[in-house]
């Protein structure tokens, strides 16, 4: 990670500031990733760690500052699956390919595939509801990869999910997952974070001042990266 | 599911015939000059459908319904979306549909009248005027209510205008639109048959008026029993097949 806008970065941000319904979200946020780097963004809760996701996806704009994105395609995956409810599982990722200029002969091609590796094949032509939240989020995930994102957002992805699951799903991710993607990934959850990152960003803010600090931490090998990670949730070290 | 649908056409059934035999108890109570017989009616009914006349009657006014569902829809369902969207647009229009929704129908028939004469473009003009701030509002409160978690995905996933219309707001507000538009299509069947009443020399309208100059009970009814079938048609031909594409994601769960 460096904090110089080059052709490498694909996320910057300079003394960004974000405020919605008039309260200060984020504030002096000034940091960038590089492409390929897979970042896990730590903080409390209630820091604006979702709200720097949703400002990067263009969800949110900020109120101040700068902010840089050489992303051309980005997935998304939120807390909860978010399929559309009228849609089947297979409408909902077409939809999302459509809507990223990809061609209906790909879309032919790619989408037998990418059912198959989440296991949903057999039930493409189910509505939501009629799937487990497991499931749902499976073909959320499907839906993410299926535009061959860049870029990647997960904002706590696993967090209604039992332990079983959360393992499934993370061994799914990590078969996606090629050195090309860049993530970003919020989670409260220890070992999703060691599995699926090499660095993490931190934000903390000052409750008197509102203004975020942002702290980066590169790591050179996954050690170093489990060492900061187990400091962050104050766990035994493990490294 | 389907003895549900058994039981609702049962129950359909027992409704109509306690209608027939309400009507009927009354009719025999009263004389015939005030209240036809079901059997009367449908004897003249029989007689109406014979004659070529009641055919073009009942096509101008299909036609004229036709028109005026299409455009009150169309004007009230655009003006609506984008009001629901763009809080600007629901202000500005906001004395407009209070005055549309507030000024007794029979003014706007008069006024219509006295600006187009008799004839369609009245009748026409009178439903569109009546009809799409029903649709307006309904339409603008629901697009209000979508939930913002749809519009996030659309815009991460950058959806064009055409998918966030068909695969978003009008899914997302089908249930409240679909019944917009049975309450639309009944309120313009009303609508025409009274202004075809009031102001035209063709239609179902005038001809419920002529009967009803000539004393003709028999007639009368025969003709008020059409308009009902109208809006059963409506309601069962174009309306429920339209919900049952709409909601069919909801017959899954």
């Amino acid at each position: 990670m460096n904090v110089n806008n080059t052709l490498n970065t694909i996320v910057s941000f300079s003394h960004l500031e974000l405020t919605l319904a008039a309260q200060t979200i984020l504030s002096g946020v000034s940091f960038s990733i590089n492409k390929g780097d897979k970042v896990a963004l730590l903080g409390d809760s209630g820091v604006g760690k979702s709200s720097l996701l949703k400002l990067i996806a263009g969800i949110h704009q900020p109120s101040k500052g700068c902010f840089n994105t050489n992303a051309k395609r980005i997935g998304y995956v939120f807390q909860e699956p978010r399929l559309l409810p009228w849609l089947t599982v297979e409408q909902n990722i077409t939809e999302a390919m459509k809507a990223n200029g990809i061609s209906a002969n790909s879309i032919k091609l790619k989408l037998p595939k990418l059912l198959s590796q989440v296991e949903l094949s057999q039930y493409h032509d189910y509505y939501p509801h009629q799937l487990s939240g497991g499931m749902a989020q499976r073909v959320s995930l499907a839906r993410a990869f299926a535009i061959t994102p860049d870029l990647l957002l997960l904002d706590e992805p696993f967090s209604a999910l039992d332990n079983t699951l959360t393992n499934q799903l993370t061994r799914l991710l990590k078969q996606f997952l090629t050195p090309e993607i860049t993530l970003i990934y919020i989670s409260h959850q220890i070992e999703q974070v060691l599995a699926l990152t090499q660095s993490c960003v931190l934000i903390k803010r000052d409750p008197h001042s509102q203004t975020s600090t942002i702290s980066q931490h590169s790591t050179a090998t996954s050690n170093e990266q489990a060492c900061f990670v187990n400091q962050y949730y104050q766990q035994p070290i493990v490294c | 599911m389907k003895a549900k649908i058994k039981l609702a056409y049962i129950l359909y059934a027992l409704s109509v015939l306690s209608l027939l035999a309400l009507w009927q108890v009354m009719a025999s109570q009263v004389n015939s000059m005030i209240l036809a017989s079901p059997l009367q009616t449908l004897t003249k009914l029989a007689e109406l459908l014979y004659n070529l006349s009641f055919w073009q009657q009942l096509l101008v006014t299909l036609i004229r319904l036709c028109y005026a569902l299409t455009m009150a829809c169309v004007i009230g369902f655009t003006l609506g979306l984008i009001a629901g969207l763009h809080t600007w647009l629901k202000y500005y229009l906001a004395p407009f549909r209070w005055l549309l929704m507030s000024v007794p129908p029979v003014i706007v028939v008069l006024l219509a009248m006295l600006w187009f004469g008799m004839g369609s473009t009245m009748v026409i003009f009178i439903t569109v005027l009546l009809l799409s701030p029903t649709v307006y509002i309904n339409t603008q409160k629901a697009v209000e209510q979508i939930d913002t978690q749809w519009l996030e995905l659309a815009k991460v996933y950058h959806f064009t205008w055409l998918q966030r219309l068909t695969k978003i707001y009008i899914p997302a507000i089908s249930a409240p639109l679909c019944s917009t538009l049975i309450i639309v299509c009944c309120n313009g069947v009303r609508i025409v048959v009274l202004a075809e009443v009031l102001g035209s020399h063709q239609g179902v309208g005038f001809e419920l008026a002529n009967a009803s100059s000539n004393f003709d009970t028999a007639e009368l009814y025969a003709w008020v029993t059409v308009s009902l079938l109208m809006v059963a048609f409506l309601e069962l031909a174009l309306l429920r097949p339209l919900q049952n594409q709409l909601l069919q994601w909801r017959r899954t769960i």
